[in-house]
């Protein structure tokens, strides 16, 4: 038969939205019959968990004189939001909105003698949120598929953008405010600056063909077309703000007077994307040669509509200098495609009734996208230079400036993985695997300017040199650039890696099975802090029935990862004194980081992870449902990530007393805790001191004292309820309540005062710092109910009821109140975060109507 | 059909493969009683059966692939023969009402029509003639519920003896299958219990929710998949029938699934970020976080977990640079440090080798 099962491919399976998260609410309405009259109540899955109540039968209609019936239902009706209707935790992905709505629209159609079938579903809350999906073929021979959907994502129900043309290419200033103004002007427009929502929508359609070719050979194919519109939040650099704070006039305890260089802008960028993916496939299943083969094509090609922004800034990077570095540019994402050929195939081996699989796969990602000229020549324009460092706009504002004019990026990707399958007898089993995947990564770019004859970049905007005088130039033989360390050229990073898994497992009785694997994972990535790297696991695991009428799935896994020696600078290659000409100050090269530093996919490892999954049938109607887990991690670090734990548990109990009534609970907790290390440099040293180049933790760059730790707490707590009663045949409730709470605090320890930056040391006391920020809370308690009133045998109402509300703190926003507070000295912010405290409420009244 | 109850004929537990069949207590019918209620004809499903019935269902050209939907064996009744659809459902009526309505039963119906009625009932149940003359003894029919006698291989390979390959190509040496898992563990084709895919409950989330509790409790956070909000299911990044990923990914790699719909960070850029083209998990948390944007970490702690370089990645950022401290500090409020590196994921710009354009 045709595999109509949908898990060969990515995306746009499940058709469903906030209204009904199954797409076929509609129709689970259960049948008091029941399934069998041979046994009262529902039989249980081979693990133990009842089988719902089957759903009632809808009515079918002949369709024509033929073998054709059909059957169809429509919910149409009115949806109203009140209350906060505007948080951004309601709408995150639900498009609620005042107006007409479609619950359900469903039309199925069936040949009961050929097989042949039409199903159609539809459902729509408003333009952003509505999906509608037809499938036909014939059963086992056929099958096509045709859908359309958008999906709502909310970002932001609080931003206020200073800029004009929030949607563009181009974010302009508000009248009244041009480069050089001062907060307060621009606290003063942005005050009054209208609230928006930043969103994106994903609109797609696809249509999808799978037909069997002959009895084994199957072919399909597919088409899908993707298209991203909104806006969402961005930056903009112009140099670091914080380093030109001066004291209040409270003195030390007081709130500092921010600085008025620099510049940080969170900006609003537009979402103009389409991806169009194309699938091809062939597939055997198994015809006189006995094996399985599936041979797959994909190309996936992803086009940006709107690939630059540029901004305009209110603020002068520094004082006085309004004539350049007036605003910035960014390359947003370049058009790819994406070439995917795959085969798969596998045979059953006489051997211990063995099986043999092997998967290959050759990837391609490419991008040729013109560029951009470093410099945008409005904010830089010719006949301009970047403060007193003498670089000309006119040398760096066209794509002149460029050692290429396209982006000429790519990455190639090889895989391999074979497979053996053995069962010597009925007790033992055993695999061997071995995978090999390989990359490519074919992108080199050198950053070299013909027009100044010099390497490496301009960063920020330009904005960087004209605060503080320094680039990331470098030009031999120029006494102003041959001793400037800077990156000159792309790091093209890749990862080989190879699977070598061995494992079994034993079935000790009927009821026990014991299982073992051992993996090495041999990772070679390049250039990386290490060239090869060790990871493995050793995996054991218990299924056991023998616990009465329970089962229990019980596994542990240790996990070691060790590697070569760690290089805590692998990127010299890319950087001004690997080229000739570099000439090293005397003072040396400021240190590229700490040495003791292990970033956390590079570092040791050593990790046990527990997980036990109990499920117990109560007698004949209930079933209680226990998970527990527990994963300790270690990286052998002090600078970097040290340790992760997570603990948690999970119960439920459900309930199918009858047909008219069931009932579930569930609770959950689970916390977790990641603790990382980090040292700051002694910023005295830098650029003045060859200490400066010493990179050992403890040394005179890196001291003891500017040590430093933070730990993220976690602790998640879920629970909830639902009951669905069916009062009689005409009157049927759902009701469903369902809590989280979720509370993060970021602690800290530091080994004295200087962990923090030298900047602020005039102005903070160790009181002041405190051991933590404010907690992070997010809790949210949803009330759902669903009553259905049946007025006739084909008419009936539906009322809907969601009743939200929570809290919300994240002390990224903390202090944001006003659209005002979104000007913090020469840095302006977007949004006000989400809403502290919210209360929605949406209704809706549905008229339903069947055959 | 004054069937008791209790007696749940192919679930009951003290009778095992190769023993006599044993009397059920609670039962008010014998096992003679059943044998003579039994119709008297097979309906032709035993003829149909020694013949040769996969030539014969193809000689039409109408058939569909059911048509020759093999009878498998159950090793517990070696011996039995088929005995057609109709002579099931003198017993399992009910059961036939309900799974007519499922697509799977109604496909088999579909092809029955151009054959004879084995391909139907004893398709995934085996031949039944030894479970009809004496249906208290479990095991004699190929069962597929909890303390069915038939072993989790035989259900599952009787499942797969139609649906093979395909999606189900990595079955075997998948963690569901290593698990002692079976079809019906999530799959129900006796009952249209989903839009599609004859699952055991509503939605494709609902199946996987009933063992990965821990994972539907992270889609409940503050930032997630909007699996919830029935946008998206399991199975569009995962293939649960198996894969040649540990986590059953679809794809060979994490990266491949991610950017399947976030094909803008697929890249390939000039200035790539290393821990991003190596698994986009590094950063992410795939179902759900407590921070923005699915980060396992806030921001700026994220970052320096791996930043510590020198100057400004490396200080020790506190509650006092927040926007309502003492020191406010653009590496805090907000999107922290990519309020200026927002080019994260990547930049094309020949500027942006630290992700600032």
């Amino acid at each position: 038969q045709t595999d109509a099962s949908d898990s060969q491919r990515v995306g746009n399976i499940q058709f469903g939205n906030s209204l009904d998260p199954t797409g076929w609410g509609a129709y689970a309405v259960p049948d008091p019959v029941g399934m069998s009259y041979l046994h009262a109540g529902q039989l249980r899955t081979p693990t133990g968990v009842l089988y719902p109540w089957p759903h009632q039968i809808p009515d079918e209609a002949p369709l024509g004189t033929g073998d054709w019936t059909y059957t169809w239902l429509a919910q149409f009706g009115y949806i109203h939001t009140s209350g906060d209707r505007n948080d951004e935790l309601l709408r995150m992905y639900s498009g609620w909105k005042d107006g007409a709505a479609l619950g359900m629209f469903a039309f199925s159609a069936l040949n009961h003698k050929t097989g042949q079938y039409i199903d159609f579903r539809g459902s729509r809350i408003s333009s952003q949120d509505q999906y509608y999906r037809m499938r036909a073929g014939r059963y086992g021979d056929y099958h096509i598929e045709v859908f359309y959907r958008d999906i709502p994502h909310t970002l932001s129900t609080t931003a206020f953008p200073l800029w004009n043309g929030v949607g563009s290419t181009n974010l302009t200033l508000p009248n009244g405010l041009a480069t050089g103004s001062t907060p307060a002007q621009v606290q003063a427009v942005e005050a009054n600056r209208p609230r928006q929502t930043l969103s994106v929508t994903r609109q797609s359609e696809g249509v999808s063909w799978e037909s069997a070719l002959s009895r084994n050979w199957i072919g399909y194919a597919g088409v899908t077309h993707e298209k991203r519109t909104g806006d969402r939040d961005w930056g903009g650099p112009m140099y670091l703000t914080y380093f030109f704070g001066a004291p209040g006039p409270g003195g030390p305890g007081t709130p500092n007077i921010p600085g008025t260089y620099g510049g940080q802008y969170d900006t609003v960028r537009p979402v103009d994307f389409t991806t169009t993916d194309v699938n091809l496939g062939l597939r055997n299943k198994g015809g006189a040669s006995g094996w399985l083969f599936n041979f797959t094509m994909t190309g996936s090609f992803f086009r940006d509509n709107k690939s630059t922004l540029n901004y305009a800034v209110p603020f002068a990077v520094a004082p006085g200098s309004t004539s350049v570095a007036t605003g910035g540019t960014w390359s947003l994402e370049p058009d790819n495609n994406y070439y995917n050929v795959r085969l798969e195939a596998s045979h059953p081996l006489k051997l211990w009734h063995g099986e043999f699989s092997i998967s290959a796969a050759y990837s391609s990602m490419r991008q040729n996208d013109a560029l951009q000229a470093p410099l945008s020549p409005m904010y830089c324009p010719s006949g301009q230079f970047l403060g007193t460092t003498g670089i000309a706009c006119a040398d760096w504002n066209t794509t002149a400036a460029l050692s290429r004019q396209d982006g000429d990026a790519r990455i190639d990707s090889g895989l391999l993985n074979l497979r053996l399958d053995f069962r010597p007898s009925a007790k033992f089993s055993w695999h061997l695997n071995l995978r090999q995947r390989d990359e490519d990564n074919m992108t080199r770019y050198t950053m070299y300017n013909p027009l100044t004859g010099q390497y490496g970049y301009v960063p920020e905007n330009g904005a960087e040199p004209v605060v503080t005088g320094q680039t990331e130039l470098f030009q031999p033989g120029s006494p102003l650039y041959q001793s400037n360390f800077a990156q000159i050229a792309s790091i093209p990073f890749s990862y080989n890696d190879r699977k070598t898994e061995l494992g079994g497992s034993y079935r000790v009785n009927q009821n026990n099975t014991l299982s073992a694997s051992y993996l090495l994972d041999h990772q070679t990535p390049h250039p990386r802090e290490r060239t090869y790297i060790n990871d493995q696991h050793l995996k054991l695991s218990w299924d056991t029935r023998s616990l009465g009428s329970a089962t229990l799935r019980l596994s542990y896994e240790y996990q070691k990862r060790s590697g070569g020696p760690y290089n805590p600078d692998p990127y010299l290659a890319a950087y001004s004194p690997s080229m000739p000409g570099y000439v090293p100050l005397a003072v040396g090269d400021t240190a590229f980081t700490v040495a003791q530093m292990y970033k956390y996919d590079m570092s040791n490892l050593e990790a046990s992870k527990l997980k036990a999954i109990l499920t117990e049938p109560l007698g004949t109607t209930a079933t209680f449902t226990a998970t527990l887990y527990g994963n300790r991690l270690r990286y052998g670090a002090d600078i970097g990530r040290q340790s992760y734990d997570t603990t948690g548990a999970d119960l439920s109990w459900d309930w199918e007393p009858t047909a008219s009534t069931s009932m579930s609970v569930y609770a959950g907790i689970e916390s977790s805790r990641l603790k990382q290390g980090n040292v700051n440099d002694n910023e005295a040293l830098a650029f003045s001191s060859p200490e400066q180049a010493d990179t050992q933790f403890g040394g005179p760059f890196f001291p003891y004292a500017n040590f430093w730790t933070a730990t993220d707490n976690e602790r998640d707590v879920d629970a909830g309820a639902h009951f669905n009663h069916v009062f009689s045949p005409r009157v049927r409730l759902d009701l469903n309540y369902d809590y989280t709470y979720s509370r993060g605090l970021n602690s800290y320890n530091y080994a004295s005062l200087a962990a923090i930056s030298s900047v602020y040391l005039p102005f903070l006391t160790a009181a002041d710092i405190g051991n933590s920020f404010p907690p992070n809370v997010y809790r949210m308690q949803t009330l759902t109910a669903n009553l259905n009133l049946g007025l006739t045998r084909r008419v009936g109402v539906r009322l809907y009821g969601k009743y939200e509300f929570g809290n919300y703190a994240d002390w990224h926003y903390a202090g944001f109140g006003m659209p005002a507070d979104l000007i913090v000295g020469n840095r302006v912010f977007t949004e006000l975060g989400p809403q502290p405290h919210w209360h929605a409420m949406v209704v809706g009244v549905f008229m339903t109507v069947k055959l | 059909l004054l069937w008791s109850s209790g007696a749940q004929a192919q679930q009951t537990d003290n009778a095992s493969a190769g023993q006599a069949p044993a009397h059920q207590p609670s039962s008010r019918l014998s096992e003679s009683d059943i044998a003579r209620m039994l119709p008297s004809t097979d309906m032709g499903a035993g003829a149909s059966m020694h013949g040769d019935m996969h030539a014969r269902a193809f000689d039409g050209s109408q058939a569909t692939p059911f048509d020759a939907a093999p009878i498998p064996q159950n090793p517990l009744a070696p011996g039995a023969d088929a005995i057609g659809a109709k002579s099931c459902a003198v017993c399992h009526a009910l059961e036939t009402i309900q799974a007519s309505h499922s697509l799977h039963v109604a496909s088999f119906r579909a092809g029955s029509a151009n054959t004879g009625p084995q391909a139907s009932c004893e398709a995934c149940h085996g031949p039944g003639s030894a479970h009809a003359k004496n249906p208290a003894a479990a095991g004699l029919i190929i069962a597929f519920t909890h303390d069915a006698k038939t072993p989790i291989e035989t259900q599952t390979r009787t499942c797969l003896s139609c649906h093979v390959g395909g999606a189900r190509q990595h079955w075997i040496g998948s963690a569901h299958q290593e698990r002692g898992l079976s079809c019906t563990d999530c799959h129900n084709p006796m009952t249209r219990s989903s839009a599609e895919g004859v699952l055991a409950k509503d939605s494709i989330n609902q199946v996987c929710a009933t063992c990965h509790q821990d994972v539907r409790a992270q889609f409940n956070r503050r930032s997630h998949m909007p699996l919830p909000e029935g946008q998206i299911s399991c199975v569009d990044c995962h293939n649960p029938h198996g894969s040649i990923t540990q986590p059953l990914l679809k794809t060979d790699t994490v990266n491949e699934t991610c950017t399947t719909c976030h094909a803008e960070k697929r890249g390939p850029f000039l200035f790539e970020h290393a821990p991003v083209g190596e698994n986009c998990l590094n950063c992410h948390s795939a179902h759900g976080s407590n921070q923005e944007n699915l980060l396992v970490l806030p921001v700026p702690m994220l970052c320096q977990q791996c930043h510590t370089n020198s100057q400004h990645p490396n200080d020790l950022l506190t509650r006092q640079n927040l926007r309502n401290g003492l020191v406010p500090d653009e590496r805090v409020m907000e999107r922290s440090c990519l309020n200026c590196h927002s080019n994260i994921h990547g930049s094309n710009n020949p500027n942006g080798a630290k992700f600032h354009q």
